[in-house]
């Protein structure tokens, strides 16, 4: 049972980088894989500002704006040099690796004994309190997201994504609205990226690989759950990618607990999502 | 009101050669003036709207819009003043977001949006009023999303939102083309009562002759860039679409 609940809790960390991933697939619809790299950038600053030493919640707020510096990076290349979206998503991504590597100065740094949001993670006694922290943390998160798409700023990111005729006819700069969208999105992975480091316990060059599928299998599942309930609001979309998010780590710990190899976690994941992207007959790419 | 001035705007085709899709354009356009305008395609029409709208940058001349040049504006910056109906109903409004959240985005053309929760019960009443001048019934699916509903009541629905702000122009390229009969004719009455009850200085593009000669107090024919024919007042009144039939021809 203990194997669940910290898959619950790994679960509640994945939140931000479904959300994240929400907003630049289906509000903005670009295909934004800067992710890969965000993620591993929220979780390597987390390390070194941690090590410094720094207060840890300070650390992990710190994460949000320089994971938002990279979807700014990736918005700007999009926006101003007319890059393709997924193409300039990629340049970003491969370019954190080596950023990432810098800021790391290795490719793995142990967190074992360093400040953490999370209180020893692996003992038991400690699990309903990391839970509450975990349960507070997406809390915040989600409503967070849920007002700012209820605003009007969010109605313009929302409309931006599916109509951009009209809402320059409505005054609005798309390229203004697309970077802020990416820089948004991209800072929630960066501190799901420091979220799964402190309930690991280490960082890793590698811990961002193919991440942006894991998040979009969530973005995915909650949509198919979502679109069940024919509601035309915008809370029930990101209530059932929280959900999801929280439902694809128990699958996956599911999976292993069937003495299925963590190896052939990435491939379950492609093939979920391949699944849903052929079932669900989702516009992940438009045009 | 909107004044080009020696507007002039080409393209080069295939063999190299410059064509002029507005020649030397010089005319005005009146506050509160509804302006009809018909041509063949290719004549210039939808080009003339898409200089003032942004879409298309003039190659020379200047285009003012209360005395201030605009032609350098880009579309975001102009769309404060202009409004504009699509040919397509698709294109006018979101069909992801509900008509109210769509009314939301339009009231807020010529203001920055902002982190405020908009839509609360005093703009919903609004809205609500505004949609009910309508006379389809729509008020009462304001909740609904976009997407649901059909290109004529789409249609009608960008009529009011192109009008919830204080926009002063408004550019309609063929409103009526992708609409059915019934809903065309509705959506012509809605929009010359619209007009005359915000004055507002509209130019339209159609190729329904009937239309071109039931609505507007002015007329314009364009013909490979030109103007050939202007006319408005008493004198539109007399022609009917059998003339403007010939005159194309």
């Amino acid at each position: 049972m203990e194997f669940y609940t910290v898959a619950l809790l790994l679960g509640l960390a994945f939140v931000p980088l479904a959300l994240g991933i929400f907003l630049s697939a289906k509000v903005f619809n670009i295909p934004d894989i800067t992710t890969d790299g965000s993620f591993t950038l929220g979780a390597a600053c987390f390390a070194v500002f941690i090590l410094k030493p720094m207060h840890p919640i300070l650390a992990t707020l710190l994460v949000l704006p320089v994971g938002a510096l990279a979807g700014a990076a990736t918005g700007l290349i999009h926006t101003k040099l007319k890059v393709n979206a997924l193409l300039s998503g990629i340049l970003v991504m491969t370019a954190l690796y080596s950023v990432n590597l810098l800021i790391m100065e290795r490719s793995n740094i142990p967190l074992i004994g360093a400040g953490n949001i999370f209180e020893q993670v692996n003992n038991a006694d400690f699990l309903l309190k990391n839970m509450f922290i975990a349960v507070l943390i997406v809390v915040m998160v989600t409503g967070l997201i849920i007002w700012l798409l209820k605003t009007d700023f969010g109605l313009t990111m929302r409309a931006a994504g599916s109509n951009e005729n009209m809402i320059e006819a409505q005054g609005v700069n798309p390229d203004k609205i697309k970077v802020i969208g990416l820089s948004i999105s991209n800072a929630l992975v960066a501190l799901s990226g420091c979220l799964v480091t402190q309930l690991q316990g280490f960082v890793d060059i590698n811990m961002g690989i193919g991440i942006v599928i894991a998040g979009l299998a969530s973005v995915m599942m909650g949509e198919a759950i979502s679109n069940r309930f024919k509601k035309s609001s915008i809370v029930m979309p990101v209530l059932m990618v929280v959900f999801a998010a929280i439902l694809f780590r128990l699958f996956i710990a599911f999976i292993l607990a069937q003495g299925i190899e963590q190896v052939y976690v990435k491939l379950f994941t492609a093939a979920l999502v391949l699944v849903f992207l052929s079932v669900s007959k989702l516009n992940f790419i438009k045009k | 009101m909107i004044k080009f001035t020696n507007v002039y705007k080409s393209f080069t085709d295939d063999a190299g050669q410059a064509n002029a899709l507005i020649a030397d354009l010089n005319i005005a356009f009146n506050p509160a003036e509804f302006t009809m305008i018909i041509g063949a395609n290719g004549s210039g029409k939808s080009t003339l709207l898409n200089i003032i709208a942004g879409l298309v940058y003039p190659d020379k001349g200047t285009i003012a819009l209360n005395q201030n040049e605009i032609q350098q504006l880009k579309t975001y910056e102009r769309s404060k003043y202009i409004a504009r109906i699509f040919q397509n109903p698709l294109q006018g409004s979101v069909a992801e977001l509900t008509v109210m959240e769509n009314m939301r985005l339009a009231f807020l053309r010529n203001q920055s949006k902002g982190l405020a929760l908009g839509i609360n019960k005093a703009f919903r009443e609004i809205v609500k009023h505004e949609i009910s001048t309508l006379n389809l019934g729509l008020e009462n699916k304001t909740e609904q999303k976009m997407g649901t509903l059909s290109g004529g009541q789409r249609q009608a629905l960008t009529l009011v939102m192109a009008t919830l702000c204080d926009a002063k122009v408004l550019l309609m390229d063929e409103p009526t083309a992708a609409l059915d009969p019934k809903s065309a004719h509705s959506l012509m009455e809605n929009a010359a009562n619209i007009i005359k009850e915000k004055q507002l200085t509209t130019l339209m593009v159609t190729h329904n002759m009937r239309e071109a000669v039931n609505y507007g107090n002015r007329l314009l024919m364009m013909k490979e860039g030109r103007v050939v024919m202007d006319v408005n007042g008493e004198e539109k009144m007399k022609l009917s679409a059998n003339h403007l039939f010939d005159w194309l021809n």
